[in-house]
């Protein structure tokens, strides 16, 4: 039977995807600007 | 006997001006003349015939900081010969001669004149009260204001004082010399930015760009082929981008446009790009782009210094831009459609988000192949 | 299970290029014996280590992975405030790394960065694609050229994902998607060394291609550069991120950019031709898939036997 995700496999298997998810959020954020801004 | 009395009126009014510390610069504005009288009003002004309101208010407290508070009014505004005086003509135009102290260097009144030819020249010329093409072009004071005299320093740099004091005791005359100088050394360009926004005040304003476009029209002078878009297509530009956001290195209008072997002959001098004396005349620009670009040759040329993704100024650009939104937007949905599809049909098998049992395929399939159970 | 005449083809292949012994040879053929015809019930079954446990991906790979993946952010946080420099975020952003010219100055520097990581991935691939060819292992079906199979790959595997399939198409080390993405981002990487370079020498560029051009070029260029960052992006952030990070099966993260280990799991769901040269050059995977395979009896199955429970407590023993 496999072991789960060790505390620091975890770290760094969340830790990335908690990056991920910060930059996707600011691309979000970028396209919202993006749409919102009437000058486009 | 009646004009006496109103002097010793107005130098009374002037004092009591001067004694509420009203001026309160270093070098204290002396309206000999008395026009501020009148003209320190605020309100002071008329309303013209098109219901403008032009206002003839001249604060002393501002103008005392200006670089011509010691240019008493009357060297420049010599038609006053009376008070109160006559409706104003023309007014002060800049080729006049004006400080009456002769300059100690030439023994010659100060005159804004050389500058003022220079500019009679360019293609910008006009007088100072114009009609018809000419009125949509800018006189000296479109560009020059009456600047403060020190905006940068109040007071000099210590070393300065010091250094200066050992011989010159009266500190108010180092004070002021060396503002006069320090002023000619520290504001020698506009910056980048500001020279921008300058010849955008005028060269962005589309409704005196129709105006004059329609204006040359009729009276058949040719105009650049880019003329109504000449500050929006360069702010679209690399050099305008870069510009914008404070990069000295990047060339702004008069880098190309004035002639830069002195850059203020060159500026006020600015000449049509079909005059062959201009720098960007088509025989010219190579060695205007050279300034920056060390490689730039003939074909360098070609390279457009105000783009446009307008189909009206350039249809193979206005044609790419349109493809690259279509396939740029197709590729996103495509991707972001095949990645769901592909989620939904494996889900649809039973894979999950979780990790149980070192496997993440535990949930039921819908496909009717459950995982099989250990023995 | 019988391999398809492909994948029987391929099999062949791998064992005469690795000089595969008698013995070894028939311990393999008798473990695709015992698998699964449907080889869904193989990979729902294997135990994986989630971290990895075929090899994939070598040193060199990694470290250009990392290289590429962190000038490629580090170039859009420092190109966006440059392109979008009106918006009202990018000033102060600009104004923190102390002024456009700065960031700038960064973006050229991690640039240069990415050049030298593009270059040592060529290099990379030209002394392995060398090495294997000297031992004579090289197998064009292994590398990430595309070819006809991939577009058939395709097709199937929009089929199974509609439901008219039973199982996913058997693919090799690199899939459809990962060629594709592959590409994307090779040719992505070009344009935006070349539209770079537009703007950094734009006299140079001119005096080399033929006369007129320079008129479309430079504006193409300059047009190409923000819409190519902004596409890389979002396939970034919408696709890859999606692939490796979220999707079912691969989240929390899949390890393989740190391990260069893939999941079994993983390598027989996606991966079916490779995982059978696993079988070849892996004694290791040989011994655990027959434990398996002896353990569970999968030989000749294709369906799930009629009522059994799927319930967690079950699955547990």
């Amino acid at each position: 039977m496999l072991k789960p995700l060790n505390r620091k496999q975890k770290w760094i298997a969340y830790g990335s995807l908690a990056f991920i998810g910060i930059w996707t959020l600011w691309l979000l954020f970028m396209i919202g600007v993006y749409l919102l801004d009437p000058g486009n | 006997m009646q004009n006496r009395l109103k002097y010793w009126l107005l130098f009374a009014v002037v004092s009591a001006l001067a004694l509420t510390g009203l001026s309160t610069a270093q070098a204290a504005f002396e309206d000999d003349e008395a026009c501020l009288m009148c003209h320190k009003y605020p309100r002071m002004g008329r309303v013209t015939e098109d219901g403008v309101f032009r206002s003839y208010s001249v604060p002393p407290e501002m103008f005392s900081n200006t670089v011509h508070r010691n240019v008493p009014c009357r060297d420049c505004h010599n038609y006053i010969k009376e008070l109160p005086h006559r409706p104003v003509e023309t007014g002060v135009t800049c080729d006049q001669e004006c400080h009456t102290k002769k300059n100690p260097a030439t023994g010659k009144p100060f005159s804004h004149k050389p500058v003022y030819d220079l500019f009679q020249n360019s293609v910008h010329a006009r007088g100072k009260i114009a009609e018809g093409l000419d009125a949509n072009k800018p006189y000296c004071i479109s560009c020059h204001t009456n600047p403060l005299y020190n905006p940068d320093q109040t007071e000099p740099p210590k070393k300065v004082v010091d250094r200066c004091e050992l011989c010159h005791e009266k500190l108010d005359f180092v004070t002021q010399w060396y503002s006069h100088t320090s002023r000619r050394v520290l504001e020698v360009k506009r910056s980048g930015e500001e020279i921008v926004a300058l010849c955008s005040r005028c060269h962005s304003n589309e409704k005196m760009l129709e105006r004059h476009a329609a204006a040359a029209e009729e009276a058949g002078e040719p105009l650049g082929k880019k003329f109504l878009i000449a500050a929006k297509s360069y702010e679209e530009s690399f050099h305008g981008k870069v510009t914008k956001y404070g990069f000295e290195g990047a060339a702004t209008c008069l880098d190309c446009h004035a002639d830069q072997e002195n850059y203020y002959r060159g500026v006020h001098g600015i000449l049509s790009s079909r005059d062959p004396a201009s720098p960007t005349h088509k025989n010219n620009r190579v060695e205007a782009c050279r300034q920056c670009h060390e490689y730039a040759d003939e074909k360098f040329l070609a390279v457009d210094p105000h783009p446009s993704f307008d189909a009206k100024y350039n249809p193979v650009l206005h044609k790419a831009e349109a493809i690259y939104g279509v396939v740029g937007n197709g590729v996103v949905i495509a991707l972001i459609g095949l990645s769901l599809f592909e989620t939904f049909g494996r889900r649809r098998d039973g894979v999950g988000w979780r990790i149980r049992w070192g496997s993440t395929w535990w949930r039921r399939s819908k496909r009717k192949r459950k995982r099989i159970i250990p023995k | 299970m019988k391999l398809s005449k492909e994948a029987e083809k391929l099999l062949q292949k791998c064992m005469q290029q690795n000089r595969t012994s008698d013995q070894d040879r028939k311990e393999v053929e008798d473990l695709i014996e015992m698998m699964p015809q449907d080889r869904v019930l193989l990979y729902k079954n294997v135990i994986s280590n989630p971290i990895g446990d075929l090899p994939r991906y070598s040193i060199h790979i990694r470290i250009q992975h990392l290289l590429t993946f962190s000038t490629f952010l580090l170039l859009a946080f420092t190109g966006l405030p440059v392109h979008f420099s009106d918006a009202f975020w990018a000033q102060p952003f600009n104004s923190m790394l102390g002024g456009i010219e700065v960031t700038r100055t960064i973006h050229r520097t991690l640039a240069a960065v990415m050049i030298f990581t593009m270059i040592y991935h060529i290099a990379t691939l030209a002394a392995g694609t060398i090495i294997q060819l000297a031992r004579g292992r090289f197998d064009m079906r292994r590398t990430v050229i595309p070819m006809y199979k991939d577009l058939q790959d395709m097709k199937e595997d929009v089929m199974y994902f509609a439901g008219t399939r039973k199982q996913r198409p058997e693919m090799d080390k690199f899939m459809y998607k990962q060629k594709i993405h592959y590409f994307a981002a090779a040719f992505g990487n070009s344009v935006m060394v070349l539209s770079g370079s537009a703007f950094l020498f734009p006299d140079i560029w001119a005096s080399i291609l033929p006369s007129g051009w320079a008129y479309y070029f430079q504006d193409i260029m300059r047009l190409a550069h923000p819409h190519e960052a902004l596409l890389a992006l979002v396939v970034i952030a919408f696709w890859h991120w999606y692939n490796v990070h979220l999707a079912p099966g691969r989240f929390p993260m899949q390890w393989t950019y740190l391990t260069g280990k893939i999941t079994r799991e993983h390598q027989i769901e996606e991966h079916f031709l490779e995982y059978l040269r696993n079988l070849v050059e892996q004694p290791a995977e040989r011994a655990y898939l027959r434990t398996l395979l002896q353990k569970y009896d999968l030989r000749g199955q294709g369906q799930l036997p009629e009522g059994a429970p799927a319930s967690a407590s079950a699955d547990r023993q």
